[in-house]
């Protein structure tokens, strides 16, 4: 089959005007994806920690607490995951629940009267602590709060046991109980966990630790797949207008037509990559890993998926409308079901290997691994194989499709 | 004033309803969307809801065999973990691949350095690209570990002369017990001087005395959670999630469904169909209401068509409150129609309200809890999403179809979906009014 070169270039060229001279495919190329990002991004949440605190644990009826409540609370002062807020005012619990539904806190701690007296006396005093299990904020509080309040829980029953006059005789009974020894043992215990991340160095904030590492890949995976599936209406118009029967009664042949299409839809969505992933990594800070190779080939590989499955859809079309919908139908399946929307580690088994089958679930696990593992080509791989396969079964499909298309 | 608003209404119902393609865009994508979170997300016949067990790899350390296996049998049957039983480059290897999420490495003679009052190391290597289930590992191992080692601390500080590791000529047969031969230590102990026995007795009576005093605590915690006190609140408490999809998905298609009804002004006004109609016995106050009347109609019957449907798909729970779901549909609809006829009379072509609306949608769909409920969002955007229109949409329908809740129970939802309604409609037009003395209008 001998194709036309120049034929093929003004094809892609007058794709590309249209998609230029179209102000409003800004929106779907640049505009939508970043605000996506973005605030996505900031709904997710930071997933590690560090970021300034965002959230508020409140305590009211401090001035109940006396010192023993101060100490329980000191380790929690200028926590990275949220601010301390102390009142000695008290508050009644329906109010700290609406506080809590509101959104404007994320935890609450309520210290009822008598607290240090209760304490002093030798009895149980209780503290309320109120709480959403459905919220990351929430959890991240009760998981500082909950140790802190454990530990002074522990060391008031252990001083319970001093009675320097038993102690002579009953063994059980301790003479003293030494508060800076308590302290600097549970500041550095002997028996400890040492957690640590596998990955690249987490000080230079490298890691999958920022959910916008996640979500600025993600949404520009989104959009060039979306933008390329909807894209296929032109085709659809194309072939109602008759411009495709004119060009091939002229000197276009089918192999002229598919490859104009197909890398015109390349050029558009690697315009759109390049874009998106300069300005998330010059806006919001995001590292793409230390193989350029394989972050150009990924980029490369699902924007040629993209386009196929644009023509494909383009092909398959009877009406601009049923492109439409089918695109958007894909448009927003595929990123579900590939985990661009959620990281796939949360969804059942089934589902993270249905997301993983589709070339969706192939980029973003191997964007994943490059930010997160470091993985360049030969460990990628795989997935880079899986996303090839699926280009070469789009493309074949296109390319029957079309000539049937063309050649009724 | 509103003659001709019948017949308006009558001909833009029938347009809208012979485009087949739209409405089963409109009704079968968040259909399509609330399926893939529901079997995502809510389990539902393809499986349990939930995290999936958390697969783990253990390493080192010189566990007897029974304790190696009690361990085990212990970490699986909290049916959140599955465990695997590796040497520590392999465990490396397992987390840096991705194939566990989250290895604990014991240290080398864990169980003599740990009576021998040594330092005790556990190392926990997690999985880079594991956020959640390795996060949730460490939480689980920190949490445990904290409550041993604030006991140890306070034992410590009660009794600092009861250092472990001093038990002498004993230590060797004490060390055997972990090994797996306790008879041993017993023997050592009958053949013993006598002072060493004493010792051990003194800190077993000790050890006794101290984990009573741990079982009585000293403060309670009482903990309540927003989800319990939500639960008792609740005349039917909902864990469904299809029931959070369905809802959120339906008020967002709705919103594009308005989207193209409002969008025919500009069509009608680009083809000159628009001009024609005011030359008829109807002015633009009649035309706008036209339009706001058939988005009004257009998308409740979406939304109640979408959520029957997710009634009998999916098992969302819509049944119990018919009337309070048809009025906050209507009001969702109404104050939808308001804004998109505002948004439609400030632009003069069909391109740039495409535009706007398009922006509109889709950060409104984000701020008012459309892909992500509200209540999980920081509170600044929280606070944000409260403008939308949307946010009380989705609210009104959370209260009734998640909590079971009734009419009287979303009076304020509704009364500030009417007001935007309402005061929109006003706006729109008045836009349209200004329009039309600028001779821009039709």
């Amino acid at each position: 089959m001998r194709l036309n070169p120049g034929l093929i270039w003004t094809i892609m060229r007058l794709r590309l005007k249209r998609v230029m001279a179209d102000r409003a495919n800004l929106i779907w190329l640049v505009a939508m994806p970043l605000v996506f990002s973005f605030i996505m991004g900031e709904l997710m949440g930071n997933w590690s920690s560090g970021s300034s605190p965002q959230f508020t644990f409140i305590v009211y009826g401090a001035a109940n607490g006396g010192e023993q409540l101060a100490e329980i609370l000191a380790p929690l002062e200028d926590h990275e995951d949220f601010a301390l807020v102390v009142r000695d005012t008290t508050a009644s619990r329906a109010s700290i629940r609406a506080l809590l539904e509101e959104s404007r806190v994320s935890g609450a701690l309520l210290v009822g009267d008598g607290f240090a007296d209760s304490l002093a006396a030798g009895l149980t005093p209780t503290v309320d602590f109120f709480h959403d299990s459905e919220r990351g904020s929430s959890q991240r509080i009760r998981g500082a709060f909950e140790p802190v309040f454990a530990a002074a829980a522990v060391r008031i029953s252990a001083q319970q046991l001093v009675d320097p006059a038993a102690a002579a005789d009953d063994p059980g009974k301790a003479t003293a109980f030494d508060v800076a020894r308590y302290d600097s043992l549970v500041a550095a215990p002997r028996v400890r966990l040492d957690a640590e991340v596998l990955g690249r160095s987490r000080e230079a904030n490298l890691l999958l630790t920022d959910s916008r590492q996640h979500s600025g890949p993600s949404y520009t995976l989104m959009f060039i797949l979306m933008f390329l599936l909807m894209g296929a209406k032109d085709l659809v118009q194309e072939q109602k207008q008759r411009t495709l029967d004119r060009l091939r009664l002229s000197w276009a042949s089918t192999g002229d037509l598919v490859l104009g299409f197909f890398l015109s839809g390349m050029i558009v969505g690697a315009f759109q990559a390049v874009l998106l992933l300069g300005m998330n990594a010059a806006i919001f800070g995001i590292d793409y890993g230390p193989s350029p190779a394989c972050l150009v080939l990924v980029m490369l590989l699902f924007v040629a998926v993209s386009s196929a499955a644009g023509l494909l859809l383009g092909t398959l079309s009877r009406s601009g409308g049923q492109a439409d919908g089918l695109g958007m139908v894909l448009g927003l399946g595929l990123p579900a079901l590939g985990g661009l929307w959620w990281p796939l580690e949360i969804v059942p088994p089934f589902m993270q290997s249905i997301g993983r089958a589709l070339p969706t679930g192939q980029a973003i696990t191997i964007f994943h691994d490059m930010i997160g593992r470091g993985w360049g080509i030969a460990e990628s791989a795989p997935m880079l194989l899986g996303l090839t396969a699926w280009l070469v079964v789009l493309l074949a499909l296109a390319v029957v499709f079309f000539r049937r298309a063309v050649n009724p | 004033m509103l003659s001709g608003l019948g017949a308006l209404v009558r001909k833009d119902l029938l347009r809208q309803v012979r485009d087949v393609k739209s409405l089963v865009i409109y009704l079968g994508v968040p259909l399509l969307l609330t399926f893939i979170m529901g079997i995502s997300f809510g389990g539902g016949v393809f499986g349990g809801s939930g995290i999936s067990a958390i697969p783990m790899a253990l390493a080192g350390g010189d566990l007897p065999g029974g304790m190696r296996d009690q361990l085990t049998q212990g970490l699986q049957e909290t049916g959140l973990f599955t465990v695997t039983w590796t040497d520590s480059t392999e465990a490396a290897r397992l987390v840096a691949e991705g194939e566990v999420r989250a290895a604990l490495i014991l240290p080398d003679e864990l169980m003599s350095r740990f009576f021998q009052g040594d330092d005790v190391v556990f190392k926990l290597w997690k999985d880079p690209n594991s956020q959640v289930k390795a996060g949730i590992v460490e939480a689980i191992m920190t949490g445990i570990l904290g409550q041993f080692q604030a006991k140890e601390a306070a034992y410590r500080s009660l009794w600092p002369d009861d250092e472990l590791g001093e038990f002498g000529e004993l230590e060797e047969p004490l060390e055997e017990i972990f090994s797996g031969d306790p008879v041993r230590a017993v023997r050592a102990l009958r053949t013993d001087d006598g002072a060493l026995r004493e010792e051990l007795l003194l800190r077993f009576e000790r050890g006794a005395s101290f984990g009573q005093s741990m079982q009585e605590p000293a403060l309670v915690l009482d903990l309540h959670d927003r989800q319990d006190w939500a639960a008792e609140d609740d005349t039917r408490p909902s864990r469904n999630l299809y029931d959070y999809f369905l809802p959120a998905f339906a008020v967002f298609f709705m919103m594009w469904g308005t989207v193209a009804i409002i969008r025919d002004l500009h069509r009608e006004r680009e083809n000159r169909t628009l001009a024609r109609i005011l030359t008829g016995p109807v002015n633009v106050a009649t035309v706008a209401l036209g339009k706001w009347v058939t988005a009004v109609i257009m998308a409740s019957t979406q939304l109640m068509v979408l959520l029957i449907a997710g009634g009998l798909l999916f098992g969302v729970r819509v049944g119990d409150a018919p009337v309070a779901l048809l009025l906050v549909a209507v009001a969702t609809a109404g104050a939808a129609a308001s804004v998109y006829l505002i948004l439609g009379l400030v632009v003069s072509t069909e391109k740039a309200m495409d535009a706007l609306t398009t922006v509109f949608t889709l950060v409104f769909g984000m701020l008012g809890g459309n892909f992500f409920p509200i209540d999980l969002m920081p509170p600044a955007l929280h606070a944000v999403g409260r403008i939308t229109f949307n946010y009380w949409g989705n609210r009104a329908f959370s209260e009734i179809i998640t909590h079971g809740k009734g009419l009287f129970d979303v009076v304020d939802e509704l009364l500030v979906l009417s007001t935007i309604a309402t005061l929109g409609l006003i706006v729109a037009v008045a836009i349209f009014a200004v329009r039309q003395r600028r001779g821009v209008a039709a």
